[in-house]
């Protein structure tokens, strides 16, 4: 009894610490988008009705699909290598999964940005080669976004691929090879199947991540491809609409926590039938 | 046997870095047969059957299929039926998609392959279970899951890599019974992993010896149990005695030389032997409380341990000189002295006995 005592003392100050620092700030805005401007539900109304806010969901739910495809297949592809490769070519992909854990958000935007930009490496390169005449778009828009995510998100959605192919009993594709199936065929009916658990927690990692991007959005996408963390940046800070800005931060919280429980509940299944 | 040689290995080695996995193997696998390899763990079998199956390359030698050279040919090419250890089903189908895997890979026609699904299904003896997941079958339905995926294209030949030795002793004794009736219904070629020498002799038309790379003895169950190549051999096929010659002379096919003071004679192959001993399998001798008068070779030991098992009980004895020897005696057999201490004649037959070097490498 008294140990219980002992240890619930040394554990409560970090669930008070989260109480404190997101709960109830959380329900500070819950408030606002029911009483900013006043009191109802107007502001849902107009998340689901005004055409600018409606076009900056579909943005960036565009935006983060996007960004989710082109992570999971590259991400597959890496951690293929990673799992499957002679060693050396192991260590090189481990080493350049790992490095960008260390690597600021911001120091890797504006490393897009000066690789994208209309003066920078790719466009310069282009043009002193001679194959283009006027610099390509490749950023400010939703291209430079899409690329700098899926950059920041590859390494999050490499880790559950690599734990599903590391599971995976590698003889299983040897018996598909020795029965005559080509590399494409098993790759298809033995080793997709087979890692789809993984494939699916690596998109949903992504996907949940991606909706709430700000810092490289808002520089590769510079303020004309507004995803929604940055726009109820713009409405709190700029135009001081808190009404709003509260409203689809609610919606946004509720869509992140129904794909974390759908993630949860595929894995407690995939968990109960591995 | 027939002589239809399907199969030839020409002095196959395979080197992993200094490691020699396989040295200089060379063994004709013979259509229809049933060739069990047989040694123990590290000593090649796994690699050698990968050479046969494509999936790993020989450093030396030259493998041929009907007198075709397919030494370099990739798996997928030759595709010969395959079980693996540990099965290598396929988690993700069900038990007819695994059968069905080989049939679709080629693209047969959906009529003809669920035909052969089935039926193999049925031969396997796994009908019912044909929509359930390899992870809701046991371990003998898993079993019998990968031979009906190895045996429903009718393969060229097929490859059991221990495919028994994860199961327990009543459904493995069951298994060999199946994997032998299903191997004279299939009427194909099997080559047959295991370290378990019983096994080995009791499914197998011929039986390769491995040890370290090399194979030490090929033939008839009966040939390597009782005319054992070598020591090696004589040893790992079962419990063995193995006595000292002392002034050996061959004579033929007869070798004769003394122990403590004794003679002793034991048929050779007739060539000289190095420090020859004589080998005699426990349940060749026999034993008597007086010096036999027959022309059986005997020897002098004291009882030091009786232990009862069953049918048959194992007797330890010590000779004169600190040699030990053990005995096989029916737990039936009333004459039999099992008092530790008690002095007896052990004797044999004289053709039961066999030459062999005490200098042959032993594991
Ligand atoms: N891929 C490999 N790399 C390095 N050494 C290997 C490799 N495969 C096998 N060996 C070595 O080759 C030798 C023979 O191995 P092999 O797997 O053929 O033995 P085995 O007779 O099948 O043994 P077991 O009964 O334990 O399965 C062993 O010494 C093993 O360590
Ligand atoms: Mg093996």
């Amino acid at each position: 009894m008294k140990r219980h005592v002992w240890y619930w003392g040394l554990i409560a100050p970090l669930p008070l610490f989260l109480a404190i620092v997101y709960l109830v700030p959380f329900l500070g805005v819950v408030r606002w988008s029911v009483t900013e401007p006043q009191l109802g539900f107007g502001n849902y109304v107009r998340v689901f009705t005004d055409p600018l806010v409606l076009s900056v969901l579909w943005r960036t739910l565009r935006v983060c699909v996007l960004v989710t495809l082109a992570t999971t297949i590259m991400a597959y592809a890496l951690s293929y290598i990673w799992v499957f490769a002679s060693p050396p070519i192991q260590r090189l992909v481990e080493f350049g999964v790992l490095i960008p854990f260390w690597i600021s958000t911001l120091t890797r935007a504006f490393g897009w940005l000066v690789l994208l930009y209309n003066r920078g490496l790719i466009n310069t390169g282009l043009r002193d080669l001679g194959l283009i005449d006027f610099p390509l778009t490749l950023v400010r828009n939703e291209f430079g976004v899409v690329v700098g995510m899926t950059h920041f998100l590859v390494p999050f959605a490499v880790l559950p691929l690599v734990s599903s192919m590391r599971h995976l009993d590698t003889r299983v594709l040897t018996a598909a090879r020795g029965m005559g199936a080509s590399r494409f065929h098993v790759f298809r009916s033995v080793l997709f199947p087979m890692t789809m658990p993984g494939v699916v927690g690596a998109a949903l990692i992504t996907l949940i991540f991606s909706l709430g991007f700000f810092i490289t959005p808002a520089i590769l996408g510079g303020g004309r491809s507004v995803l929604v963390a940055e726009f109820i940046y713009v409405q709190i800070f700029q135009t001081v609409d808190w009404g709003i800005a509260g409203a689809i931060s609610v919606v946004l919280m509720v869509a992140v926590a129904a794909l974390i429980a759908l993630f949860i509940r595929l894995t407690r299944v995939e968990q109960m039938v591995g | 046997m027939n002589d239809r040689t399907f199969l030839k290995a020409r002095n196959i080695t395979k080197r992993y870095g200094k490691v020699r996995a396989l040295d200089d193997v060379s063994l004709d696998i013979v259509e229809g047969e049933f060739l069990t390899l047989l040694g123990p763990s590290g000593s090649g079998k796994t690699t050698f059957l990968m050479c046969l199956a494509g999936f790993v390359e020989p450093s030396e030698g030259v493998l041929e299929q009907n007198g075709r050279d397919i030494t370099h040919m990739p798996a997928e090419d030759r595709r010969f039926g395959m079980v693996f250890q540990g099965y290598a089903l396929f988690p993700h189908m069900t038990v007819a998609r695994n059968v069905d895997f080989p049939l679709r890979v080629v693209g047969r026609g959906k009529a003809e392959r669920e035909r052969l699904v089935s039926d193999m299904l049925r031969t396997v003896g796994l009908e019912g279970l044909s929509q359930r997941r390899p992870s809701e079958l046991s371990g003998g339905q898993q079993q019998r899951v990968a031979l009906a995926r190895a045996l429903v294209y009718e393969p060229a030949v097929t490859l059991l890599d221990e495919p028994l030795s994860a199961l327990d002793k009543n459904l493995r004794e069951q298994m060999q019974d199946e994997i032998r009736s299903l191997h004279r219904k299939a009427s194909g070629t099997f080559v047959f992993v295991t370290h378990d020498q019983t096994e080995a002799l009791s499914m197998s038309s011929r039986v390769a010896i491995f040890n370290r790379g090399r194979i030490q003895q090929i033939g008839t169950p009966q040939e390597v149990y009782e005319k054992p190549a070598n020591r090696f051999v004589a040893q790992f096929l079962g419990r063995i005695n193995l006595v000292p010659l002392d002034k050996a002379e061959t004579n033929g096919s007869w070798m004769t030389g003394s122990f403590e003071g004794r003679t002793l004679v034991s048929s050779t192959g007739g060539e000289t032997i190095e420090e020859p001993v004589i080998a005699v399998r426990p349940e060749h001798m026999t034993l008597d409380r007086r010096e036999p008068t027959n022309d059986m070779n005997a020897v002098k030991a004291t009882v030091i341990d009786y232990a009862y098992g069953g049918a048959h009980s194992v007797l330890q004895l010590r000779c004169q000189s600190g040699l030990e020897l053990s005995l096989d005696v029916g737990s039936a057999d009333t004459n039999v002295p099992v008092t530790p201490g008690e002095t007896v004649w052990v004797s044999w037959p004289k053709e039961t006995g066999f030459a062999l070097s005490a200098k042959d490498q032993q594991q």
